[in-house]
Order: structure tokens, then C-alpha cells, then sequence
């Protein structure tokens, strides 16, 4: 490894930092290999300046791209420094990093090199190096590139933790506009390959005893947020689809970084829509943990995702029918739509209320912010403070002023990216 | 004020527990055999294996699984006050049943279950935080004074609690084909392994300097990895999304005097 390496790995790490995906997720690998093994929790090795976590070494084999995508710093068509990894180079690259603890594994992605099938065939490569010379086994997730076929899908899901094929936007019309080298059924076929591949296997291991694992992390998706004109309905709408019909395991959503304003196809943001990115994280997670429909979350008379609360507090706020509510009688799903109370605190509820009526004293104990709860909640002697006695509006102001991200000084998300890794090691 | 002197291992609070029952007398407060001005009119425990040994197997019966685990993680946490607060619990364990364990209405059970979660999250912290530094061949002797010719694989913490033993599985499992090592220099000891072999040692800490071990004793080309390493976490981070608070939030900085990519002022030189 040499000056050279050093080049490459700045360049490709630079060009692969905007893919958001990167987590690894707590798998167990069976018999693992000489070097590493996944360890059942995630772990975050560093965390970057933006506030990231730092699991995987996340790079592009190469970032010479034969596409041209409106919203890729490295479409064609950018004059931009280009670098290619040799596959033993990353390899070793990989191991050096995963020897000293920098890393829990390899995020790999790539710019089209003259074609897809050759692009994937390059990846399985590094892959196969890691695992089978190197007897690695550390995490590695690995993208498939639109239009990937079954055979390189069958060979990336055997050596991967993690695969995933980026949907990145959310609409047929919009994707052949901005990328029109790509289109949804070319990013579909390889889904529906991931998923026939993790049913196949599931299914020959209730048959047979030893069954070579296949993305044992399951696959996900990537949906760039802002660059097209979807609305949160529809994107919500999406992923819930992905995550029924597609059995996704996570779908990530990446604020548009403003890049190529030249390209008139694109809006013109003054930064990153971060807020809208954070509130779409959480109404996912009511998708997930919540027992929430995405038309409870945004539908056609609310299309979009109220920036300034979170859905959840929005949903609420809107069903006061609902509320309040008595923590010593609600099933787990009705605690779940209270603001406040999230599925841990909703289960020690269930668990501690089976040996004493629990008060309000109790609550905050039991990890309820009571600050948000207390208007939802049926409360001896504070009929007063609930929402059918205050009205959704005061609440709603109740509520804005403890959400508020810019009075704490913090921008945007202080607990998602850092839940988004703890969600998946459940 | 009742006072119990013991000899602050884990056995010794058993056998406190033993004596306590025994003598049906409970301390309001515990301290160590060096604290000599509480001497007089002290009780005096003898920690005994058959004291200690019958209230483990009583806390066996009525503690879940999680409540043992955390019986070991708070006394791992090494703080002060800590074996009075993991007394006052386990005698209530033991009057009560495991109900006691998860009583909401108990300030002691909640201290328990908070201060095991905050042990516990250190040593999650630190199986990412960890920092191996490759040192030159020679580095590490066997006992009868041979050079061992694998290079050791280093990393340096200093923890608030006592994290090693917990991390001990975590790395063993991880690095199986790598002789290395963790070394506490708040505690002044350390875990050297190679494949399931474990073996404690100790360090001449002059060998340390800021952010790990001096310079002259890394392997060749250990330096010029490290600064592949910064430039990789350099240039990972989005530029549009800078956010030092967050990222202080997340990785407090009393972890940073070891981690490579804080070590900023330490130029490199090929
Ligand atoms: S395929 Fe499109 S998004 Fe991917 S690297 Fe090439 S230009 Fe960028």
C-alpha cells in the first residue's frame, strides 16, 4: 500500500459519504471466518464530524461512472478527480482497517464501469477475496447496481451481510427524468431477486441441515429526499410498500445535497432539507415499532409531514377522540400512540403494572416523558391538563416548544442516526 | 451509624451479606480495610468461601438472568458508594424474591438497573472506541525471555469502570488470527490474547505516550496506516451537515486521547 492508495481511498471515500445506508446491522454469522465475526449488536467505531456513525469503511470501487445522474457528484458528464481501487488493494485495505478496530466491515458501492454486469462482477470480487483468501468475516454490505442478474445476485447474497439496490427517487417519472440511464424496473429485478434468493434459502433450511447463508442482514434501499417533487404521502406510501410487499428491512432517506446546480432538472435548495429527512425518519420508525399505516401518517388532506412536530404528536393531536388514556388499562398498542411513551417504556409499563397500579410517580421512572405524555394520559385529579380539556391547539403549542431543535442549540436529530443503528441490533 | 470493614472484594460483600443475616445487623455503611479511622466499634468481616458461596447460591435462586449480569456489572463500575447501594439491594433480593429486582417504586433497584445500563453502554462504547496499534516485531517477550516474532496488536483505554472482562469476549471472538492486547492504564493492567488464550499483563507505562504507544515502538508502516485512517474519517464526513456538538454528544471527548483520528497535533512524517 502506498501514497497511491492514499489518493484513491480520499477520493472514494469523499464520493461515497453521501449514501446514508450505513449500518451495520446486528447479524450473527454462522461460523464466521478467521478474522472477525458480526457480533449481534452494531457497534459505532467513530463517529464523524458530521455526527454519523463510523461502522463500515464506506468507498466506491471506482467513481469513473458511465452513467449520468442529475444528482450524483459523479455522473459522467462532471469534471471531477476520478479514482479506481484495485480488488486486492481494497481487500487489503479492508483487513489493515478491520485488524486495528477502526471498523466493523466493508460498505462497498461503485460508478458504473462500462456496464452493469461487469460493475457487480468487479464487486463480487473484493467479496470473494475477503471471505475466502482472507477468511474474513466482518460485516459486508454490498449495493447491486441497477440491472444486476440473477447469477452475480446469487453470488453477491452468498459472500454479503447486506445487499441493497437504491431506489434513490421515489417516482417512475421523476427517476427517467433525472437518471435517464436508469429506470424502476431495472432497480426492481434485482429487489425481487434479493427477496426470491432470502426465501429460497429460508426455505431449504427448514429441509436441510446446512444451508450457505444468503444476506443474512436482509436488503434495503435508499430514497433521496428533495431532489424531485414527490410528496411525503407518496414517499411514506413507498415505503411501506418496500417494506411489505419487497420485505426491505430498512429503507434510508437522504436529504438532497444540493450538488450540480447547474442541472436545471434539479430544485434550488439552499442546503439540505434535514428537518424533512429527520421527521421522515420518524414517521418510519411508526411504520416499523408503532403499528402505524402510512395514511395514518400523511394522507391526501395532509400530504406532507408537519416540520415543526413530530407525526407522532401530529397524529395525536388529531384524534383527541382517542385520548386520554389509562396506563393501568390500554393494550400495548393503544400506550404506543401516546407521545411520549416508546415501545421500550410501553413494555415496562405492561410489566410493571401486573405488580401495582401505576401513578404518575411511576411513569417517569419507567423512562415516560412525562413533558409530552401528561396531555394524553388519564391522570387523577389533572383532568385539566388533558387534550380534550385544553384543545388540540394548545397542545399543539405545548408540545412545539419541547420539540423545538433550535433551542437546544443542536440541529436536527440528536437520537436518529444513532437510533437508526440501535433499531436494527434489536 | 453501623459500620462493616471488609476487604472490598466481591466475596468480602458476600460474606458481608452472611454476616449481616447472621448477626441480624445491617451497616448503613461499608468501607474498606485501609479506612482505619472507622476502626473502632466497627464490625470486622472475614470473607469466608462457604459465607460467600451460600449467598451466591441463594441470589442464584431468586435473581433473573438480567439481574445477575447486573449484579457483576455494578461491580465492575467501581463506584464509590457502590457496594452499599448493591448491599441494600441484594438483602432486599433476598427478603423479597426477584420481584424486587424490577420494583418501580424502589430508588435502590432503579439505581442498580441505571447504574448496570451506564456499564454496560461504556463497554459497547469502547468495543468500537478501542484503538489497536501494530507494534514492531520483538515488542512482546514470552516468559523465559523469548522474542515472540507476531506483532502485537496494542490498544490503550481508560475507562471510569472496570470494562476490560467485559470486552474480553467481544475481541476474542473478533480477532481470532491476531495476537493483541487491551491495556486499562487507569488500572494499571491489561488482557493480552491470541485465538481463546487470555492471559493478564502488565506494562511499563513509559512506553506511553499522548494517544498511545511512542512512535519508535510501532511496526513499520503502523504510522502510515494510522494517517490512512484519519484521511478516510476526514473525508467521510458530509461537509453540509458539520455538527461538532452532535459528534461530542455521541463520542464524548474523554475517549478521544486514544482514538487515531483525534490525534490531529502529531504530525506525520514518511
Ligand atoms: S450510476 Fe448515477 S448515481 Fe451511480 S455513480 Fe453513476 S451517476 Fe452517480
Amino acid at each position: 500500500m502506498t501514497e497511491k492508495t492514499l489518493e484513491k481511498l480520499k477520493i472514494l471515500a469523499a464520493a461515497a459519504k453521501y449514501d446514508v445506508s450505513c449500518a451495520s446491522s446486528g447479524v450473527s454469522r454462522g461460523g464466521g471466518g478467521a478474522l472477525g465475526g458480526t457480533s449481534g449488536w452494531g457497534v459505532c467505531h467513530s463517529f464523524a464530524d458530521d455526527g454519523r456513525c463510523v461502522s463500515l469503511l464506506k468507498v466506491l470501487l471506482s467513481n469513473y461512472c458511465a452513467y449520468d445522474c442529475a444528482y450524483c457528484l459523479n455522473r459522467a458528464s462532471n469534471d471531477t478527480p476520478r479514482a479506481s481501487f484495485e480488488v486486492e488493494e481494497l481487500a487489503a485495505l479492508t483487513i489493515e482497517f478491520y485488524r486495528r478496530n477502526y471498523i466493523e466491515g466493508l460498505f462497498l458501492s461503485s460508478g458504473i464501469i462500462r456496464n452493469a454486469d461487469y460493475t457487480m462482477e468487479r464487486i463480487v470480487s473484493v467479496l470473494r477475496l475477503l471471505r475466502e483468501t482472507y477468511g474474513f468475516g466482518g460485516y459486508i454490505h454490498a449495493k447491486c447496481v441497477p440491472g444486476t442478474g440473477r447469477e452475480l445476485i446469487v453470488q453477491a447474497g452468498r459472500l454479503a451481510d447486506r445487499l441493497s439496490v437504491n431506489v434513490e427517487i421515489p417516482s417512475a417519472a421523476n427517476l427517467k427524468k433525472l437518471a435517464p440511464d436508469k429506470d424502476h424496473q431495472r432497480i426492481y429485478a434485482p429487489m425481487r431477486l434479493i427477496k426470491q434468493g432470502l426465501e429460497e434459502t429460508s426455505e431449504d433450511r427448514r429441509r436441510l441441515a446446512h444451508t450457505p447463508s444468503f444476506v443474512p442482514a436482509g436488503q434495503s434501499t435508499q430514497l433521496i429526499i428533495g431532489a424531485s417533487d414527490e410528496n411525503d404521502r407518496d414517499i411514506l406510501r413507498l415505503s411501506s410498500m418496500l417494506y411489505q410487499r419487497a420485505r426491505l428491512k430498512r429503507v434510508y432517506y437522504s436529504g438532497f445535497i444540493p450538488v450540480n446546480a447547474y442541472d436545471r432538472r434539479l430544485p434550488a435548495l439552499a442546503g439540505p432539507p434535514l428537518r424533512r429527512e429527520h421527521r421522515l425518519y420518524q414517521a418510519d420508525w411508526l411504520l416499523r415499532f408503532y403499528h402505524f399505516e402510512p395514511q395514518e401518517i400523511a394522507d391526501d388532506t395532509y400530504p406532507h409531514l408537519d416540520l415543526n412536530l413530530d407525526p407522532k404528536s401530529v397524529w395525536a393531536l388529531r384524534h383527541p377522540e382517542f385520548f386520554p388514556l389509562d396506563v393501568n388499562r390500554a393494550d400495548y398498542t393503544a400506550l404506543l400512540r401516546v407521545p411520549g411513551i416508546g415501545v421500550r417504556s410501553a413494555q415496562r409499563i405492561l410489566q410493571a403494572r401486573s405488580c401495582r397500579r401505576l401513578g404518575d410517580e411511576h411513569l417517569a421512572k419507567l423512562g415516560v416523558v412525562m413533558k409530552r405524555a401528561r396531555f394524553f394520559l388519564a391522570r387523577s385529579g389533572q383532568s385539566h391538563m388533558n387534550i380534550n380539556h385544553l384543545g388540540p391547539e394548545k397542545v399543539r403549542v405545548l408540545l412545539m416548544d419541547e420539540d423545538c431543535p433550535d433551542k437546544t442549540g443542536r440541529t436536527e436529530r440528536p437520537t436518529l442516526f444513532q437510533g437508526n443503528f440501535r433499531a436494527i441490533s434489536k | 451509624m453501623r459500620v462493616f470493614v471488609y476487604d472490598q472484594s466481591f466475596e468480602g460483600l458476600l460474606s458481608v451479606i452472611f454476616d449481616a443475616y447472621t448477626l441480624k445487623c445491617f451497616p448503613s455503611h461499608l468501607c474498606g480495610r485501609g479506612d482505619l479511622h472507622y476502626f473502632a466499634g466497627a464490625h470486622v468481616v472475614a470473607t469466608r468461601p462457604e459465607k460467600s458461596g451460600r449467598v451466591f447460591a441463594a441470589l442464584c435462586r431468586k435473581l433473573s438472568t438480567e439481574g445477575l449480569h447486573n449484579l457483576f456489572l455494578l461491580w465492575l463500575a467501581e463506584e464509590s458508594g457502590g457496594d452499599l447501594l448493591l448491599f441494600r439491594h441484594l438483602c432486599k433480593v433476598l427478603q423479597h424474591g426477584g420481584i424486587a429486582e424490577n420494583d418501580p417504586a424502589d430508588a435502590d433497584a432503579l439505581a442498580v438497573r441505571r447504574l448496570a445500563r451506564k456499564v454496560a453502554r461504556q463497554a459497547e462504547h469502547y468495543a468500537g472506541f478501542v484503538r489497536f496499534q501494530k507494534t514492531r516485531p520483538g515488542f512482546v517477550r514470552s516468559g523465559s525471555d523469548g522474542v515472540i516474532a507476531k506483532e502485537l496488536y496494542l490498544a490503550i483505554i481508560e475507562p471510569q469502570h472496570n470494562i476490560l472482562p467485559l470486552l474480553q469476549r467481544h475481541f476474542v471472538a473478533r480477532l481470532g488470527d491476531q495476537l493483541w492486547a487491551i491495556y486499562d492504564a487507569a488500572r494499571h493492567y491489561g488482557l493480552m490474547a491470541e485465538g481463546e488464550d487470555v492471559r493478564e499483563i502488565f506494562l511499563d507505562e513509559n512506553i506511553l505516550h499522548h494517544g498511545g504507544l511512542r512512535e519508535e515502538l510501532l511496526a513499520e508502516g503502523e504510522e502510515f496506516m494510522q494517517e490512512m485512517w484519519k484521511s478516510y474519517f476526514q473525508s467521510c464526513a458530509v461537509r453540509e451537515r458539520v455538527n461538532p456538538s452532535l459528534q461530542k454528544q455521541l463520542m464524548p471527548q474523554r475517549y478521544w486521547k486514544y482514538l487515531t483520528e483525534k490525534q490531529i497535533f502529531r504530525a506525520f512524517q514518511l
